[in-house]
């Protein structure tokens, strides 16, 4: 075999190898969660939010639009769980995306009796240094049966 | 040589087959999950939006800058406000400030806004609490951006003369636009708040509203910076 091709078969599957590594670590949770057994369901919702000069509210709820947040203040949606799994199931909430930094839940790993119903607020704080436009996000909650 | 040659051509081709169909793998697994649907047969969960919002910002994004009471003038207290009140016989070396809160509909759908102070005056300035006020008052930011409760744009407090406040009566016969229009205390107890607009528009040139702050410190409140969180709460309406 030529040096040339076997060269050109090592960047190859170099590339290749980065791809996934990359691949890997971007979607980590995502992997982890789909590996776990345990996990019953998964649903993702968009998120945004318009860093601005001023303040504006969207209560549009096909997604957790936050409105026109400025820098250092915050933006307040709240979505409801409802369980209809006739098992206690445990909700976790992680989030991903540009906001995902700015982002926390008012509750997480919350334990759902079957058939019960929870509010959970989710807040975005813009940080000081945040450049003005529509940053977005995604927020996921997993399921996950209790033993 | 050939051999080993041919040998690690093997070992590449079976390495990048290994990976892609490792890669191709987790790709379609994984995107089946993130479709949310039901892996059992013993329910499913479901997610519901909420149709409210709210926005949390601080007063001291209104800046007065540093100052004093006037005392020496005999004065017990600086009234300033963000129409650019800041009397200088009464307040020595803050800022004077036009700069008022600017709150916008940003959906698809009309909004009741409400609007709660997590302080009070007391609670916001120290020292002597019958000399200290912290007010508020409400004004559309853009024409007839507000609507009262049957979707007019008349307020009761302009048909009354053009000065006076929606009174919790109006608001309660859903006869308010902007509430109040004229300086008021901020509303400290609650959850949500008082009601500043019963029904903000979304149309674009017709959804915004905006609201002043006007500050009166005592000459015995306690020196350091002071500060106070507003909660704008905006639920969906017809």
């Amino acid at each position: 075999m030529r040096r040339s091709t076997l060269f050109v078969g090592l960047v190859i599957l170099l590339v290749i190898t980065s791809m996934v590594t990359a691949f890997y670590y971007t979607n980590k949770q995502l992997i982890s969660d789909y590996l776990d057994p345990a996990v019953i369901q998964v649903i993702t919702i968009p998120m945004n939010v318009k860093v601005s000069e001023h303040f504006g509210i969207n209560t549009d709820s096909d997604a957790l639009h936050f409105g026109k947040v400025p820098p250092t203040n915050e933006g307040i949606r709240g979505f409801t769980i409802n369980s209809t799994f006739n098992m206690s199931v445990q909700a976790e909430l992680w989030f991903s995306g540009k906001i995902a930094p700015w982002v926390s839940a008012s509750e997480n790993n919350i334990i759902l009796a079957p058939f019960e119903t929870k509010y959970i607020n989710i807040t975005v704080t813009v940080p000081a240094d945040a450049t003005t436009g529509t940053k977005k996000g995604t927020l996921h909650v997993v399921f996950r049966s209790i033993p | 040589m050939i051999t080993s040659n041919k040998l690690i051509l093997a070992l590449i081709v079976v390495f990048i087959g290994v990976t892609l169909f490792t890669q191709y793998s987790l790709l379609s697994q994984s995107a089946i999950k993130i479709m949310g649907a039901a892996s059992t047969d013993t329910g499913t969960a479901t997610l519901t939006i909420g149709t409210a919002g709210s926005i949390r910002f601080a007063v001291n994004a209104i800046d007065f800058g540093s100052g004093s009471v006037n005392t020496s003038s005999g004065n017990t207290q600086c009234i300033l406000d963000t129409n650019g009140t800041n009397e200088s016989s009464q307040c020595i070396s803050f800022s004077a400030n036009t700069t008022y809160f600017q709150l916008e509909n940003d959906g698809t759908a009309n909004v009741t806004v409400q609007l709660l102070s997590n302080k009070d005056a007391s609670a916001f300035f120290g020292g002597t609490a019958t000399l200290a006020s912290f007010r508020y008052a409400v004004f559309n930011n853009e024409s007839q951006s507000c609507r009262n409760g049957t979707g007019g744009t008349g307020t009761v407090g302009q048909i009354g003369g053009g000065t006076g406040n929606c009174t919790a009566a109006d608001d309660t016969a859903g006869n308010c636009t902007v509430s109040p229009m004229g300086w008021t205390d901020v509303n400290s107890t609650g959850v949500t708040g008082a009601t500043i607009c019963q029904r903000l528009l979304f149309t674009d040139l017709n959804d915004s509203i905006g609201f002043d702050i006007n500050i009166t410190i005592p000459y015995d409140a306690p020196s350091g910076a002071k500060s106070a969180t507003f909660t704008a709460t905006a639920t969906s309406t017809t």
